[in-house]
């Protein structure tokens, strides 16, 4: 949340970065992201817009320490990139909130997962302290399946958010939410990291979530995908807790601006659309049904 | 006033988010009429009628020989008094056609293929989930196994028993050998495929909250996994019950072959009260198991239940 203008430190410096993934169905390679160079500077809210499949889940993985570069340099602090940490935790588009974990279970993850300092009444209290800021007091021994997407996401946000890391990752968190939970959601966030202070990398798929959210923009064009334009966002905090964002004299300007620049790549997205649909590339694995064994299996 | 009673009664429907909603209001002391009784035990009411008229059409269809003299199809009430002899003694007192039906010949079988099927489950099923885990955790491990495991499952097994018996010969381990190599697949296979479809999302959560390989498995492959090894265990116990038959049809002995010999030799005596005594005694077990197994799923992951509708 910082002001422009004000001192400002870099805090993960990618620099001429090359990733990608590999299809396995197709064993070959795809590049993602080809000589991104991107700086996030700590305490700021960096959203990045681009259209689907331009490699923004790629980049925000590289930071996740979930994926290598292939070329370049990812730093977060001054040191490179090795693999996940504890000062950097992510909030998932489909929410990977353990199923059979009841709500606080989930929230408690991070703590079982890493080693700490903290006794069992500390975590007891920072899980309760996290479902109360996310709303979801009432709801400490449900399951994953008795709860909304909504409330599903507010699980994911508060696992991430429970150890008050330094970054806070989101890959599309509200992508799959509704309309009115997601503008819900939106400002519970902000209020969020703006009392924690947490540096924050976003991505989403919607121009409205982008200007409401982050200090700067940064539209990302189609695979392989490169930074197109940084775009500051000059309105103050908190603009969620209360009224309507889009009055704001400076919203149809910025909105107008990141349609343009979005719109191109859009377009030009159409035909270099990849199918996203979860392959194990097993091929025996994916002609089971959901009871694999009596498909398959003749009896005697 | 038995209409509005009746319309008053609170539905039995389980709510799938139980957890938000409250206890819906019962009626209290509410009048026992024909209506209630109806709606609450119909289908009690309606599987007693079912079986009455089954057993009785059987009974008129034996006694008047439609289908065939009696050594051929008996009449439900031979067929009740060989299970009374079978299951709790009491000698066959006309001594004609009824030289298998002795004291307790049902109960001692039934004992006998109880036992062979217990310890070959137990092994079929200690044996495939390490194979599973390890096939689907492993890639070197799947890729050595994975011709024999296919090709196996994929092989009615009946055919192995000529091989099998110019190695093993016809004794007991025949039979063990025989149905475990019926019943571990469904195990090894749905196994491997829980290891092997735990979604991907899940695991690279558990990564970015400081996951090491031990603990990916620990906290997450190993629970995803689970709802498949429990319906591989329940196919496996079925296809078990398959085998156990089988193979004591195909084995025979002179006195104690179990159920499945006791059904096959009594068939080929001409005994038909016996045979129907000792089908009867198989599907009241066969249904047991299987009603009993097709809801652990659903208590032990209720999440898979769910996500499935």
């Amino acid at each position: 949340m910082t002001a422009t203008g004000q001192a400002r430190r870099p805090l993960i410096v990618a620099d001429s970065m090359t990733a990608g993934y590999e299809l396995e169905r197709e064993r070959k390679l795809l590049t993602a992201l080809e000589g991104v160079s991107l700086t996030v500077h700590e305490g700021e809210f960096l959203v990045l817009v681009g259209p689907s499949g331009c490699g923004k889940t790629t980049f925000i993985n590289v930071i996740a320490g979930l994926v290598k570069p292939w070329a370049g340099t990812v730093t977060f602090d001054g040191k490179p990139i090795d693999g996940p940490g504890e000062d950097r935790s992510m909030v998932f588009q489909d929410y990977a909130i353990m199923p059979w974990r009841t709500v606080e279970h989930n929230i408690q993850l991070p703590f079982e997962l890493r080693p700490h300092n903290f006794s069992k009444a500390e975590v007891a209290e920072k899980v309760q302290d996290i479902i109360e800021d996310v709303g979801l007091v009432g709801f400490e021994k449900s399951f994953p399946y008795e709860l909304s997407g909504g409330m599903r996401q507010r699980v994911g946000l508060a696992r991430a958010m429970v150890t008050q890391p330094k970054v806070l990752l989101a890959d599309e968190p509200f992508g799959a939410v509704d309309a009115m939970t997601r503008e819900v959601l939106q400002a519970q966030l902000e209020a969020l990291v703006m009392n924690a202070g947490q540096t924050v990398v976003f991505i989403t798929h919607s121009i409205d979530e982008a200007i409401a959210l982050g200090d700067r923009i940064a539209v990302i064009s189609n695979r392989p995908g490169k930074v197109r334009e940084i775009v500051e966002v000059d309105m103050e905090r908190p603009r969620l807790a209360e009224g309507e964002i889009t009055s704001h004299p400076r919203y149809g300007e910025l909105r107008e601006h990141l349609w343009n620049l979005v719109k191109d790549e859009a377009l030009g997205a159409q035909d270099a659309h990849h199918d996203d649909s979860e392959t194990t590339g097993d091929p025996r694995l994916d002609r089971l049904s959901t009871s694999p064994a009596t498909t398959m299996d003749p009896g005697i | 006033m038995t209409q509005k009673v009746n319309s008053q009664e609170p539905t039995s429907k389980k709510s799938t988010d139980g957890a938000a909603l409250t206890a819906q209001p019962r009626i209290k002391d509410a009048e026992w009429t024909w209506a209630r009784i109806w709606t609450r035990y119909r289908f009690a009411i309606v599987t007693v009628i079912n079986l009455t008229v089954f057993f009785i059409i059987w009974q008129l269809l034996a006694h008047f020989e439609v289908i065939g003299p009696h050594l051929i199809f008996p009449t439900f009430t031979d067929t009740l008094r060989a299970l009374k002899i079978g299951w709790l003694g009491g000698q066959a007192d006309d001594g004609t056609s009824f030289e298998l039906l002795r004291d307790f010949v049902i109960a001692k079988n039934a004992w006998e293929s109880l036992q062979r099927y217990a310890i070959s489950m137990f092994i079929a099923i200690g044996i495939g989930i390490p194979i599973g885990l390890a096939m689907g955790g492993f890639k070197w491990v799947d890729a050595i196994l994975s011709p024999y495991v296919w090709t196996l499952s994929s092989l009615p097994r009946l055919a192995i028993y000529a091989p099998l018996v110019m190695i093993m010969g016809i004794g007991e381990s025949i039979k063990y050998a025989l149905i475990i190599l019926t019943a571990i697949f469904p195990v090894i296979i749905n196994t491997w495929a829980g290891v092997k479809t735990t979604e991907q999302s899940l695991i690279n959560a558990a990564r970015v909250f400081g996951a090491g390989r031990a603990q990916i498995y620990k906290k997450v492959v190993l629970p995803y996994t689970l709802p498949f090894v429990v319906s591989g265990i329940q196919l496996s116990l079925s296809r078990g019950l398959i085998g156990v038959v089988i193979v004591e049809f195909l084995t025979g002995a002179s006195t104690l072959g179990g159920l499945g010999w006791l059904i096959f030799r009594s068939a080929s005596a001409f005994n038909s009260a016996l045979t129907y005594a000792s089908l009867m005694s198989l599907a009241v077990f066969a249904l047991i198991l299987v009603q009993g197994t097709r809801s652990m799923e659903a208590k032990i992951a209720p999440w898979r239940q769910v996500s499935k509708t």
